[in-house]
């Protein structure tokens, strides 16, 4: 029973109101349901903002003009049907962004997994010379602010040639020494060597090893960071506008428009938030369970 | 004498192997896996960075000169300068993403407490990573206008909002910035927390349930000591991030009415300056100044937050 309680409390088990912990008595009950309006009106307002984009989208400038709070007179489709044949941001239509926008998240999502998972796997499996030296390099790198380098940095994706093109996220790929190295670093410590001794045994060699028997054990936190990734890299503007200006994403090329057009059709501007919102809200919707558990078991733990 | 020297040279190599418990194709392996990370880091961290510091040290024509940094000081100390303002914002940015931490773990508690609907408030308190940034400041922009629903409601109560805007007069404009900032990342670290919570001693926060234990006194003292080690983490990741540290200027003000930050100042500086570089010695000088005067305090504060012991569990 007590075996039952502990694991109530973990999310695991359906019997979660028999814990001492899950029962709100007395003055505790007042607490929870003060707090428990705080957050219903904070979700609320967070709701909000998705409302009002999704309502504006169906307007026409006018009506949007004369009250962009009210509900919209119609549900027209104008908008959207213009964002895929007429919008706009310099040269490249909605298509151009969409495909842009693609190969970004694409490269930018394996950036963040594909070395830092390597990079944390031999770092935490393997003993070798100068190992504890680069493990100390990355946690300084990754711990201690240092600013201002970011003019360096351009000036060499300027010499190398890859400002402002797509080589750059390509380059990027090798990048292992990231944040994210931490959380593998931890997880592959916690791995139990167990499974790949007995595979050692039974002669698989270290790339079998790496690739057969550890790397599907860590496929819940790879899903989960490429997800999350994914969804960043979707909505990041700023270093699109930095880095790759000639290549509009749909988040960058929704914020130039934006900028350039102040007075532009914000109706036609909230079609495309939209429509911008909408693979980013469906991955969270299909995988909003794997990420919720899998940042829970993997957190900080580095 | 070549044969002799290469045999040296192998056993030598196969001593180490041994000390280290590695076989030629383990060598391999690691080779092959680390050669790219560690030449990306080389090139684009420990270059740029040498590299960066060098151009502190040059004049945008390239000559070698201690101008530069003389004249980012002068920017840095000069009172009401652009780069005092950046400093002072940065700063309450910083204060919010240390306050942040205990909030976030108040926010995971009620959760894991089991607050009626948690999961629901889980999900909806994520939105703000998943709806693009671009979305909700346009939106909350809209909100707070003078036409807009916080405008329509001041006026009815009889409150006058500023002609331009709260985001286009300077008295306002970064508190509102801070509010919109505390609004979407309140549930931030929640998912983080929530996941350390999650590994508690249940037996022993039930325990001293049983023996009346309260809700205050379980927070302060049981669950916050529990935690520190993940709290100490998201603290020595915060200070890391002190002089980045910035909300959403760039979409709401883009920098404008003393909202700028050090990060956005950097930014803004670097943007559309790629081909002339012009700017360049002016960043990476103010930038070394500032890691300078700031590594050591953050060396001290990392000192202290981790001379407090961690509960083991």
């Amino acid at each position: 029973m007590k075996k039952k309680n502990i694991t109530a409390l973990k999310f695991k088990d359906k019997d979660e109101g028999s814990s001492v912990l899950s029962k709100h008595v007395g003055n505790e009950k007042i607490l929870f349901i003060i707090v428990f309006v705080i957050f219903t009106i904070h979700s609320l307002s967070l709701i909000f903002p998705a409302a009002y984009m999704f309502m504006n989208s169906f307007k026409d400038a006018t009506e949007y003009f004369d009250s962009a709070i009210a509900f919209p007179q119609a549900f027209d489709y104008k908008n959207y049907t213009e964002v895929f044949s007429s919008f706009r941001v310099g040269n490249d239509t909605f298509f151009t962004m969409l495909f842009n926008s693609v190969w970004y998240v694409a490269l930018t999502a394996l950036s963040g997994v594909l070395m830092p998972m390597t990079v944390g796997y031999c770092l935490a499996r393997y003993n070798f010379p100068g190992k504890n030296l680069l493990y100390s390099i990355v946690l300084f790198s990754l711990t201690i602010p240092l600013v201002g380098s970011g003019a360096a940095g351009l000036k060499l994706l300027g010499a190398l040639g890859i400002y402002d093109s797509p080589l750059n996220k390509v380059v990027n790929l090798m990048s292992g020494f990231t944040g994210s190295f931490l959380v593998f670093y931890g997880f592959f410590k916690s791995v139990s060597p167990a499974y790949s001794e007995a595979a050692k045994v039974d002669g698989a060699g270290p790339y079998t090893i790496y690739f057969k028997i550890i790397l599907p054990q860590a496929v819940p936190i790879i899903t989960t960071y490429l997800i999350t990734n994914s969804i960043a890299a979707w909505n990041d503007y700023e270093s699109v506008l930095l880095y790759f200006p000639s290549w509009n994403t749909i988040s960058s090329g929704l914020f130039s428009y934006k900028e350039n057009n102040a007075r532009g059709d914000f109706p036609l501007y909230y079609a495309g938030l939209v429509v911008a919102t909408i693979p980013a809200l469906t991955v969270f919707a299909v995988f909003s369970k794997r990420i919720m558990t899998s940042l829970s078991v993997g957190g900080i733990k580095g | 004498m070549m044969k002799s020297e290469t045999t040296a040279f192998n056993g030598n190599i196969k001593r180490r192997m041994k000390k280290y418990n590695l076989k030629a194709s383990d060598c391999v392996f690691l080779v092959s896996m680390l050669i790219l990370p560690i030449i990306y880091f080389a090139v684009f961290w420990v270059y740029v960075h040498i590299d960066s510091t060098m151009l502190a040290f040059k004049t945008p024509t390239g000559e070698y000169s201690t101008l530069t940094l003389e004249l980012a000081w002068k920017t840095i100390v000069e009172s009401g300068s652009t780069m005092q303002i950046a400093m002072r914002n940065t700063a309450i940015f910083f204060a919010l993403n240390i306050l942040n931490i205990p909030f976030g773990v108040l926010v995971a508690y009620f959760f894991y407490r089991r607050l009626k609907g948690f999961r629901v408030f889980q999900i909806i308190f994520y939105l703000p990573q998943i709806i693009s940034t671009v979305v909700i400041t346009q939106t909350f922009a809209d909100v707070i206008s003078v036409d807009g629903p916080l405008g329509l409601l001041c006026e009815y109560v009889g409150i006058n909002l500023p002609k331009q805007g709260l985001l286009g007069n300077a008295d306002t404009a970064i508190w509102t910035v801070v509010f919109y900032y505390i609004w979407v990342s309140w549930g931030g670290n929640m998912l983080l927390l929530g996941g350390a919570m999650a590994r508690l001693p249940v037996e022993v926060l039930e325990s001293a349930r049983i023996d009346g234990v309260n809700t205050f006194q379980e927070i302060v003292n049981m669950v916050f000591p529990l935690l520190w080690s993940s709290i100490s983490t998201f603290l020595v990741l915060a200070m890391t991030g002190l002089l980045t540290a910035s909300g959403p200027i760039l979409a709401l003000t883009a920098g404008a009415h003393e909202t700028t930050t050090i990060s956005y100042w950097i930014y803004e500086k670097l943007r559309g300056n790629a081909v002339s570089q012009s700017n360049y010695n002016e960043v990476a000088a103010v930038g070394l100044i500032l890691t300078v005067i700031y590594v050591p305090i953050i060396l001290l504060c990392r000192w202290a937050i981790e001379k407090i012991p961690v509960v083991e569990y």
